[in-house]
């Protein structure tokens, strides 16, 4: 009775600092930094767009915390284990939770991890909604982007992209259509009138022995991700305790990523205590291919990733290859340890040849057929989690993954990791916790905590050393990489935060200039993050955001000062967001990335450099319940730009529901 | 950051608290070098929660001329919040056969007051697109928090940064030893600059005088003269 009194009293009091979230600003600035942390790595840019699209697709669809089991609240793919665990107990313990704000109150939870929660979670439980008749609910968006100046002046389509979501729901079944076209390319680039990607998929979900069923287009992920994971990459923020919740998912295909995913189906079962899920796909990919070698075999020369087919030979390697895979996982809990298997195999169409391979590809697969096994486990003995995965393909090759999180007290966590990647461990759909971002060639070694040092003061910090055996991208040499990272966050009150992130990388390069043999040298750069977060009043949120960065071999370095404004005019009923930007950096290597606000199931993160300013104006209108309108148009000038001196971009949003 | 006449023109948001009608004038002479130095003239008119600004500025000499005009309005939001915006246009005009630059351009600025004691600003000065004119305009981005310690002394900070220079971060009191009298002091880091400054008011004149130094060129000075229609 007494916590039930205490209960009431500390929802009565949150309810009245309710209107600080503005439910608009779907992604908070914790989530924004790990989407820069993302955008960091060239090669995985896209993670940053699947991380705001996760996003996008949570908010739309909360998890329903009232009602929710631990696997639901995994949903919430941003909480540890931890985290996760803590949440269902309470709410098992202490039956409704009545405002989102109680979740600061729930061990392993703070003020400002409630505030990321609260746009992603719902209060309803499924009772309210199970005396409701079956209802359609459908959805489309379609987004319009143009730039100047335009990438390619020289593809055979318009400079312009456009994409077109539908989503329906109804009860247990929901489905997608996606379709999308890269600027440049052409909208029906064959002879049928078919956009150059297509991707769709249904979908029903079960709450008895049947858990999922999905035709089409899907992703998955299997425990650590290392044999299969076709989202995110796990555990690449270095001071955010979360992101390393492991389990078992199989979901609809709604990215724009035109390569990595599933087309066929997908079943997810659960039995008591076991789970078991089992998958098979067919799929046309992009890849290059060659005769080299055999003029009689036809071969996979590389792999096309980018999606984009403006140019005579990308338009050649479209569709080139057909990949089928399929695969079983397992899992099943005893008490606290949760143990999962996965045995999957991929094959293509045409082998893959590696006949004559320069010294860093001599790893590299080669062949027709890739098998990969997998075995994990999860272990939370009370404030202990721990957790591995082992991985071997049918190179032989290994992965391993052994990790533990301590939760010493409320105000402390520690999270640790070893992580080893074979050179040649290939895994065509995986991207395992702490690899690289090639999936193999690493031995790591990650650490961080986070402690509440006082009253509202956070202290974080992480580091992630690595080292790579075998030649990588732009060193001839084994290497090692290392990142480290210290987060000072102040939280005063609900209206207002400061926070202070000062970061290292290091690796090692070729030099450009070196004949023969290449040397290397460290590549060493370091990042110093000023913010300051204000809510005047509920309409209005603004930001104030300074960057230093320092490239430590070549002595130059680049300073960013924004600020942002978002204002809700409740009286039209609008939004308004606006940025300007004032940039100074010595050259690419001091580029500082800042995340932007953009179109729903949208991302921009613009690598900013040279001397000049970035600046953009974005009106979300919704002219009744059922629609909404959002109009972005962003513009600079850089005395360093690739794409010329002065940029612009304007892109165009509708979306209706019905 | 303390609301006034010419900081009116520094932040439009500050313009809704002007208490009555004023006009100013003021001569800044940049290192002794009358060559260097700007007029400027500028009145406001209080309205109901809101105020209005006009300000014109002359900088330069015969071979090197550039004529500034600004019309300017603030207007209080809520209880805690003021903006403020203001339509510039610009005239350059050198000797010989250049040509005349004429722009139009734009500033806003924001001040929240977060507290009876501290209040926070923020200003930014042309965010309009490049490609929009013929000549370039730089652009900056200022944010500040003033700070009032007691009824006689008010300290404030801010940081600017413009396309054409690197940050410069600047703090200044004022200290009132009487009460028609202002002491002043600041510090930019740009060229390391410590500025000095009196103000009396003999009502219904307000009468300013200024300093600054630079590291490497000297000694500039500053006078302005401020009428009040009460």
């Amino acid at each position: 009775m007494r916590r039930m009194k205490a209960r009431v009293i500390i929802s009565v009091l949150l309810i009245s600092v309710r209107a600080v979230y503005p439910q608009e600003d779907k992604i908070p600035g914790v989530i924004t930094e790990i989407a820069e942390e993302l955008s960091e790595y060239n090669t995985d840019a896209d993670a940053a767009g699947e991380y705001a699209l996760r996003l996008f697709e949570l908010s739309e669809k909360p998890v329903r915390i009232n009602t929710a089991d631990e696997q639901e609240l995994s949903r919430l793919f941003f909480l540890t284990d931890f985290q996760v665990k803590a949440l269902a107990d309470y709410v098992r313990e202490t039956g409704t939770v009545y405002t989102v704000y109680e979740i600061a109150a729930v061990p392993g939870f703070s003020a400002s991890l409630a505030r990321m929660v609260s746009p992603f979670v719902s209060l309803t439980d499924d009772k309210q909604e199970t005396g409701k008749p079956l209802r359609l609910r459908n959805n489309i968006l379609t987004n319009f982007t143009v730039r100047h100046p335009a990438a390619d002046t020289s593809a055979p389509g318009g400079s312009w992209k456009m994409l077109t979501r539908y989503r329906f729901s109804a009860g247990q079944f929901s489905g997608n259509i996606t379709t999308e076209k890269d600027a440049g390319e052409k909208l029906f680039p064959g002879k049928k009138p078919v956009p150059d990607f297509l991707s769709g998929s249904l979908l029903w979900e079960g709450k008895g022995f049947v858990r999922k069923v999905i035709v089409g287009d899907f992703g998955a992920r299997y425990g650590l991700g290392t044999g299969i994971n076709t989202g995110l990459r796990m555990g690449l923020s270095l001071t955010q305790t979360g992101y390393l919740s492991g389990g078992d998912d199989i979901r609809p295909y709604t990215s724009t990523d035109e390569n990595l995913f599933f087309r066929g189906a997908a079943v997810q079962l659960r039995g008591g205590k076991t789970g078991m899920s089992i998958f098979w796909s067919r799929n046309r990919i992009d890849a290059s291919t060659d005769t080299t070698g055999n003029p009689e075999q036809v071969s996979i020369k590389t792999f096309q990733r980018t999606g984009l087919h403006t140019t005579a030979s990308s338009l050649a390697s479209k569709d080139a290859v057909t990949e089928t895979s399929y695969g079983i996982s397992l899992t099943t809990d005893i008490k606290s340890l949760r143990l999962n298997l996965l045995w999957s195999q991929n094959s293509f169409s045409i082998p893959v040849m590696n006949n004559d391979p320069s010294l860093r590809e001599l790893y590299d697969f080669s062949g027709r057929i890739n098998q990969i096994a997998t075995a994990g486990y999860r272990y939370m003995p009370g404030k202990l989690l721990l957790y591995g995965e082992i991985a071997f393909n049918s190179e032989k090759r290994k992965a391993f993954v052994q990790g533990l999180s301590f939760r010493p007290s409320d105000r402390l966590s520690i999270n640790m990791a070893y992580s080893h990647y074979d050179p040649g461990f290939t895994s065509f759909h995986g991207k395992g916790l702490f690899s690289s971002s090639s999936g193999d060639n690493s031995r790591g070694l990650f650490g961080n905590f986070t402690f509440e040092a006082a009253r509202h003061l956070f202290l974080s910090a992480g580091v992630d050393l690595k080292s790579h055996p075998w030649l990588r991208y732009r060193c001839s040499a084994p290497s090692y990489t290392a990142r480290r990272e210290l987060r000072l966050s102040y939280l005063p009150s609900e209206r207002m935060s400061f926070e202070a992130v000062y970061s290292q990388r290091q690796s090692m390069n070729d030099r450009s200039e070196s004949n023969g043999v290449k040397k290397q040298y460290d590549f060493k750069t370091s990042l110093l993050k000023l913010s300051f977060r204000y809510l005047p009043s509920e309409n209005l949120t603004l930001t104030t955001r300074i960057d230093r960065k320092w490239v430590i071999h070549s002595g130059s370095g680049g300073i960013t000062m924004l600020q942002d404004v978002s204002w809700r005019i409740r009286a039209l009923p609008a939004t308004v967001w606006f940025r300007h930007c004032i940039v100074r950096t010595g050259d690419w290597d001091s580029r500082i990335y800042a995340y932007e606000n953009d179109l729903v199931h949208s991302f921009s993160i613009p690598a900013l450099w040279g001397h000049g300013s970035r600046s953009y104006v974005m009106v979300s209108v919704k002219p009744s319940e059922y629609s909404d309108i959002r109009i972005k148009f962003a513009f600079g000038n850089s005395s360093g730009s690739k794409e010329g001196k002065n940029t612009g971009e304007l892109k165009i949003q509708a979306r209706v529901r019905f | 950051m303390k609301p006034g006449f010419w900081s009116s023109f520094h932040n439009q948001s500050l313009l809704p608290f002007n208490p009555s009608a004023a006009a100013g004038i003021n001569y800044h002479n940049r290192f002794g070098i009358s060559e260097l130095a700007t007029k400027t003239a500028a009145i406001v008119v209080p309205l109901e929660n809101a105020g209005l600004g006009l300000i014109y500025s002359h900088f330069g000499y015969r071979d090197l001329a550039r004529h500034s005009a600004g019309l300017a309005c603030g207007l209080r939001l809520s209880e805690k919040i003021s903006g403020g915006i203001q339509a510039d246009f610009f005239a350059e005009k050198t000797a010989g056969e250049y040509r005349e630059r004429r722009s139009l351009s734009f500033e806003a600025g924001l001040h929240i007051r977060l507290s009876e004691q501290a209040s926070l600003g923020i200003h930014v000065f042309n965010p309009v697109p490049e490609a929009l004119r013929h000549d370039r305009l730089p652009s900056s981005l200022r944010v500040g928090a003033g700070l009032i310690l007691s009824s006689e002394l008010k300290v404030s900070a801010e940081t600017e940064m413009s396309t054409e220079g690197g940050p410069d971060i600047r703090a200044g009191f004022e200290y009132d030893p009487a009460r028609n009298m202002s002491l002043r002091g600041g510090f930019s880091s740009t060229g390391n600059c410590f500025c000095f400054g009196v103000g009396y008011e003999l009502k219904p004149v307000q009468i300013d005088l200024g300093f600054s130094t630079h590291d490497r060129l000297g000694i500039s000075t500053a006078v302005s003269l401020m009428f009040s229609f009460r």
